[in-house]
């Protein structure tokens, strides 16, 4: 299968069917027909992980949650240069029964890995924690820390409130190819409530969410609203080379920087009562 | 006067980025894991540790900017420069030299 991530195109597969045809339900709305930019063989290792890779591997890395080691890989080039990612997941997190989640380290990896975020040409995005909700042709972005809600704004989406994107992460270009503003890209990531809705519109706003007994909407200034994207930035983390903090620091300040000068920052104060929420949002979206 | 030397005008440490926003200055450590934002007054400093200024200059450029009416800011300046040193925002201050009357 060939998924669409953002503007790049990855093919996914797998000697497990059960593995390949659960994955192929998920990513249903973001199967393609393009030619691939990258390529992952992902397959189910022994129950550590580790030790069954082949002895001539050039390189080889891993996946990891906090110290646990998921997944194994290892990279080569196909003779055309596109990537080539073999991929061996610890049993317990590639299996249809308990899920995929691992793929949610794996899609942005390679993502960052094909496209390397081009600041200079603002032609590639950064991939931002985000519950993104379409509504009227536009997409708002809702962030915060784990915990903040994200998942929670995507239940009380319901009906006539608009489309989830994505409750877990979403794509942004600093600008778009016609407009000259951010554009929000859904993503084949797992979220809690949706795995994400191929669709790619305008950016009309970003919300920094907390929780509150009361319902309210409040401009942020500029540092407020930088500090809270900048942390909600997904550092590039490539499958082709060693991790580079300076590297990946500076590209997430300099286009937290170009996010927050072009689109409107809002703090919103929220609970379950999405009437209040929706109303609310509405009253901002009027003086967009 | 421009600072004589190096170690005598402070200097950004390398493995901090730093962007201004607006009035402030956001620090952020290469590491990712410590983050500092400086106010209207300290984020002028900041900007003028570039490794040309001594402590006297960049109280008199701070006191032509703000006017803080006859008070004397060159030890604050000192201060101010001295901490962030200690949080390893600068480069080792090894001679940092004393203000008049200090």
């Amino acid at each position: 299968m060939v998924v669409q991530v953002g503007d790049m195109y990855c093919a996914i597969t797998s000697r497990d069917e059960a593995v390949y045809h659960g994955l192929e339900r998920l990513y249903g709305q973001f199967l393609c027909s393009e030619p691939a930019d990258i390529y992952i063989d992902l397959n189910a290792a022994g129950p550590s992980g580790t030790g069954r890779l082949p002895a001539d591997v050039s390189r080889v890395e891993s996946l990891k949650a906090k110290e646990e080691v998921l997944a194994v890989y290892r990279v080569s080039r196909r003779p055309e240069g596109a990537y080539s990612v073999n991929i061996e997941v610890d049993k317990g997190w590639l299996n249809p029964y308990r899920g995929f989640k691992i793929m949610n380290q794996v899609i942005p990896r390679a993502y960052y890995t094909v496209r390397r975020a081009d600041l200079d040409t603002g032609s590639a995005a950064m991939l931002v924690h985000a519950c993104g909700i379409l509504r009227r042709g536009r997409v708002l972005l809702f962030i915060g820390p784990s915990g903040a809600g994200k998942s929670t704004i995507a239940r009380l989406c319901g009906d006539g409130n608009g489309r989830v994107v994505n409750d877990e992460m979403m794509a942004v270009f600093a600008t778009n190819g016609y407009s000259g503003s951010p554009l929000a890209q859904g993503l084949p990531i797992i979220g809690d409530v949706t795995c994400g809705l191929n669709a790619s519109c305008p950016l009309a706003a970003v919300f920094l969410l907390k929780h509150s007994p009361r319902t309210a909407v409040q401009r942020l200034g500029r540092l407020e609203a930088y500090l809270a994207f900048l942390r909600q930035v997904i550092a590039s983390r490539r499958f082709d080379t060693d991790d580079d903090n300076a590297r990946m620091l500076a590209e997430n300040v300099d286009f937290t920087d170009r996010i927050t000068k072009a689109v409107p920052f809002y703090r919103l104060d929220f609970n379950l009562d999405g009437a209040k929420l929706w109303e609310a949002i509405e009253e901002v979206e009027a003086e967009l | 006067m421009k600072g004589s030397s190096a170690n005598r005008a402070p200097v950004h440490n390398e493995d901090v980025i730093w962007r201004r926003i607006e009035d402030n200055v956001v620090l952020i450590e290469k590491d990712g894991r410590s983050m500092h934002v400086l106010n209207k007054t300290a984020a002028r400093i900041w900007e003028l540790c570039d490794g040309e200024n001594g402590v006297d200059e960049i109280a008199d450029e701070l006191y032509e900017r703000f006017d803080p009416a006859g008070i004397d800011i060159t030890a604050d300046v000192r201060d101010t420069i001295l901490r962030m040193a200690d949080m390893g925002l600068l480069k080792e201050l090894e001679d940092l030299p004393h203000i008049s009357g200090d």
